[in-house]
């Protein structure tokens, strides 16, 4: 059920962001605010999500995107790579030092 | 991502519908770094942001009006995301340390190859400036065109008219094949190769690329695939999948969905084999070409795993800060951080599962090796995780995946193994564990003098060696070939003909390059059975200098022999005997077996065996 009621509420979104201009798009993203910061995307109500869906914008609409809104997402990504230490980045069987 | 779905990645119920959310999560990332990317370079590379990236961004976009899905699958190639994070970082809009081999135009200038392979694919009419390294240029998913150049690095340009497609350098130009490339091979164009195999109705099909520049990044060097090696690719993926899609379907679908792209990678040593995924190329893995089926089918489980986990975090946190403790994990020789324990954790689980299951398939001798497997994945796994459970830097979302992990693995446990698959994978653990032990563990300097001390006067311990507090020191990578005896205690389980073929010839050279490594006197009586001669051997060793690898073997061998006391210290605490032992070498050469027979306390009968050799 609660699979089902993503699906719908993604496809929902989906169609909005399809159907979009560039000010439909920033008023999805600006009226789901995450908490503590009113420009990110609502995170998934189960778990915290890093990554806003992108999947469905053109390169057009993602030209389109506010630079404050790219530079935003961004930043959140970048920091919580920061917070990673190079083994976090590249997972292997060997000692990357050999 | 829902608790239930967290759940059934944490336990390897991996279904069509997570694979595609977590592919989506990786698409949405290549396009949140796109226009990062986009932006950044405006920033603070205007010149080449107007003359290449808006082009080829604009290239793209038109192709995209044509087909959708083909711009799509080109943008979330593993290649391009680690391009991406590559140019972020030498933008400085990313964290990370980038190489700087080429100049950053040149490296900003990918989009437009990516572009063109694009407008190749779709048949749209283009001309684009494109960079050309070492004379050459590799459109992803079509092939590397190697008009030569007078540089280095240059400028050349790609178009697709009337006459078809080309790249020009200043040295020539070179026609782009159209229709189906991977049957192209010509002088200056080759196609990437493309391996599939189809089984069970469930078909495969992976890019072999070892020309892409921005697919060297696994941390080993790639290796060049010639016709042969091509073969040879080809054999071990139909081996491998026969066995994965016929007995693993689960497991088969996930990695044919999320595996797009190998990267061959060289052995550092032989029969050293490698492989390794890395967060930024998401879809590609590097490994070297495996031994066999079996072990091609491994890599391939291994590996997805940690690209389905790596995956997961990008969508959310299961670990906190604190993770940089050095700790022992039973998959590598070095010193790894804690918070790296539940990428290998859960590859190594992955692994487990797979035995669990293969190990009731085949010959006597495959249902050994997979009981043995299966036995060293319970081994590594089970501790690793309840360390991960407790070491406190798990988020919430973390804890309920290890949760759901240490639940499965603890019904695992309760199944039955053969006892020689237990002994067999206990013994390369042991070795294994006291190797890493006496290389990376510092005993602290007080508790040992307080040993001294005692020793030179006669009593009895001033505290068991368990007590004794210990540092982990971050050492120098063992060097490549690794240790001959682990191999070889491996080899008798992976390939027992071939390591009886090795005893028979007391350990000289079969005839198979991979057996052609230096092989201790000690540690070939070990092998041979010839536990005596073993132990001689390795207290010639310890007696003639500081000798972590003699100490480990000695661990080995009094497994068989006992002492149970001597046995039991050196197997848990080898690190105190050996420090112990060279603190008192200014007051003579102390018995090895003494000393550990000493440590071990009063409660130990002398003489006591564990095991009869």
């Amino acid at each position: 059920m609660r699979v089902m009621a993503q699906a719908k509420a993604c496809a929902g979104k989906i169609l909005a962001i399809k159907h979009s201009s560039r000010r439909v798009l920033r008023r999805i993203i600006t009226e789901n605010p995450a908490e503590g910061d009113s420009r990110m995307p609502r995170p998934d109500p189960d778990h915290e999500t890093r990554l806003p869906d992108l999947t469905e914008l053109s390169l057009d609409q993602l030209a389109a995107l506010d630079d404050s809104v790219v530079a935003n997402m961004i930043r959140v990504l970048a920091d919580s790579r920061r917070d990673c230490a190079d083994y976090q980045e590249t997972f292997s069987n060997f000692d990357a030092a050999s | 991502m829902s608790a239930v779905d967290l759940r059934a990645v944490a336990v390897g119920e991996i279904d069509a519908i997570v694979i595609s959310r977590l592919k989506a999560a990786k698409f949405s990332r290549h396009q949140l770094l796109l226009a990062a990317l986009m932006r950044a370079a405006a920033r603070s590379a205007a010149a080449v942001h107007a003359a290449t990236l808006v082009p080829a961004y604009r290239l793209l976009a038109a192709v995209q009006m044509r087909d959708e899905r083909l711009v799509r699958g080109l943008l979330a190639l593993p290649q391009v995301g680690s391009w991406a994070v590559h140019c972020l970082s030498r933008l400085n809009a990313f964290p990370g340390e980038p190489e700087r081999v080429s100049p950053l135009g040149a490296d900003l200038g990918q989009l437009a190859v990516v572009a063109c392979a694009a407008a190749l694919r779709a048949g749209h009419p283009f001309d684009l400036d494109i960079p050309l390294r070492q004379g050459a240029v590799t459109f992803p998913t079509l092939g590397t065109a190697r008009p030569g150049t007078r540089a280095e690095w240059e400028w050349g340009r790609a178009c697709l008219d009337g006459r078809g497609g080309r790249v020009s350098s200043s040295v020539s130009t070179v026609p782009i094949p159209s229709g189906e490339p991977a049957s192209r091979v010509s002088g200056r164009w080759s196609a990437i190769p493309r391996l599939s195999a189809v089984s069970a109705g469930l078909a495969v099909r992976f890019w072999l690329d070892d020309q892409d520049p921005y697919l060297d990044r696994f941390g080993l060097p790639r290796a060049v695939v010639d016709s042969d090696g091509l073969l040879a690719w080809q054999d071990r993926l139909a081996g491998s999948w026969s066995i994965l899609a016929r007995r693993h379907r689960r497991l088969a679908a996930a990695i044919a969905k999320v595996i797009g792209t190998l990267v061959p990678l060289a052995e550092p040593h032989p029969a050293q084999p490698v492989s390794s995924t890395t967060a930024a190329a998401f879809g590609a893995i590097g490994l070297s070409l495996p031994a066999d089926a079996l072990a091609m089918a491994e890599v391939l489980v291994h590996e997805c795993h940690h690209s389905i986990l790596d995956a997961v975090t990008d969508l959310m946190p299961l670990t906190g800060p604190g993770g940089d403790r050095l700790t022992y994990a039973p998959w590598r020789d070095d010193a790894r951080p804690v918070g790296a324990l539940l990428q290998g954790t859960y590859a190594q689980f992955g692994v487990t599962g797979f035995w669990r299951r293969q190990r009731r398939t085949g010959s006597a001798r495959a249902r050994l090796r997979g009981d043995t497997e299966f036995a060293r994945g319970l081994n590594a796994v089970v501790p690793t995780a309840a360390e991960l459970g407790g070491s406190g830097i798990l988020t919430e979302a973390g804890q309920e995946f290890v949760g759901a992990l240490q639940a499965r693995t603890a019904s695992w446990q309760a199944e039955p193994l053969p006892a020689a698959a237990r002994e067999l994978a206990a013994e390369s653990e042991l070795d294994h564990r006291a190797r890493w032990r006496l290389r990376h563990l510092r005993p602290d300097p007080r508790d040992m003098r307080s040993l001294v001390c005692a020793w030179l006067a006669d009593d009895q311990p001033a505290m068991p060696p368990t007590a004794v507090g210990v540092s982990v020191e971050r050492r120098p990578a063992p060097p490549a070939g690794g240790s001959a005896r682990s191999y070889l205690l491996m080899l008798r389980y992976q390939d027992p003909e071939r390591f009886q073929r090795w005893v028979r010839h007391d350990g000289s050279p079969s005839g198979d390059e991979r057996d052609h490594r230096q092989v201790d006197v000690a540690d070939r009586a070990l092998l041979c059975g010839n536990h005596a001669a073993a132990a001689e051997g390795y207290l010639r060793r310890i007696a003639a200098g500081a000798d972590g690898e003699a100490w480990a073997g000695l661990a080995v061998v009094r497994q068989r022999t006992g002492p149970a006391g001597v046995a039991a210290v050196l197997a848990e605490r080898p690190e105190v005997a050996a420090d112990l032992h060279e603190r008192l070498r200014l007051h003579g050469t102390p018995d090895p077996d003494r000393l550990a027979a000493w440590l071990a306390g009063p409660g130990e009968p002398p003489g006591q065996e564990t095991r009869a050799s």
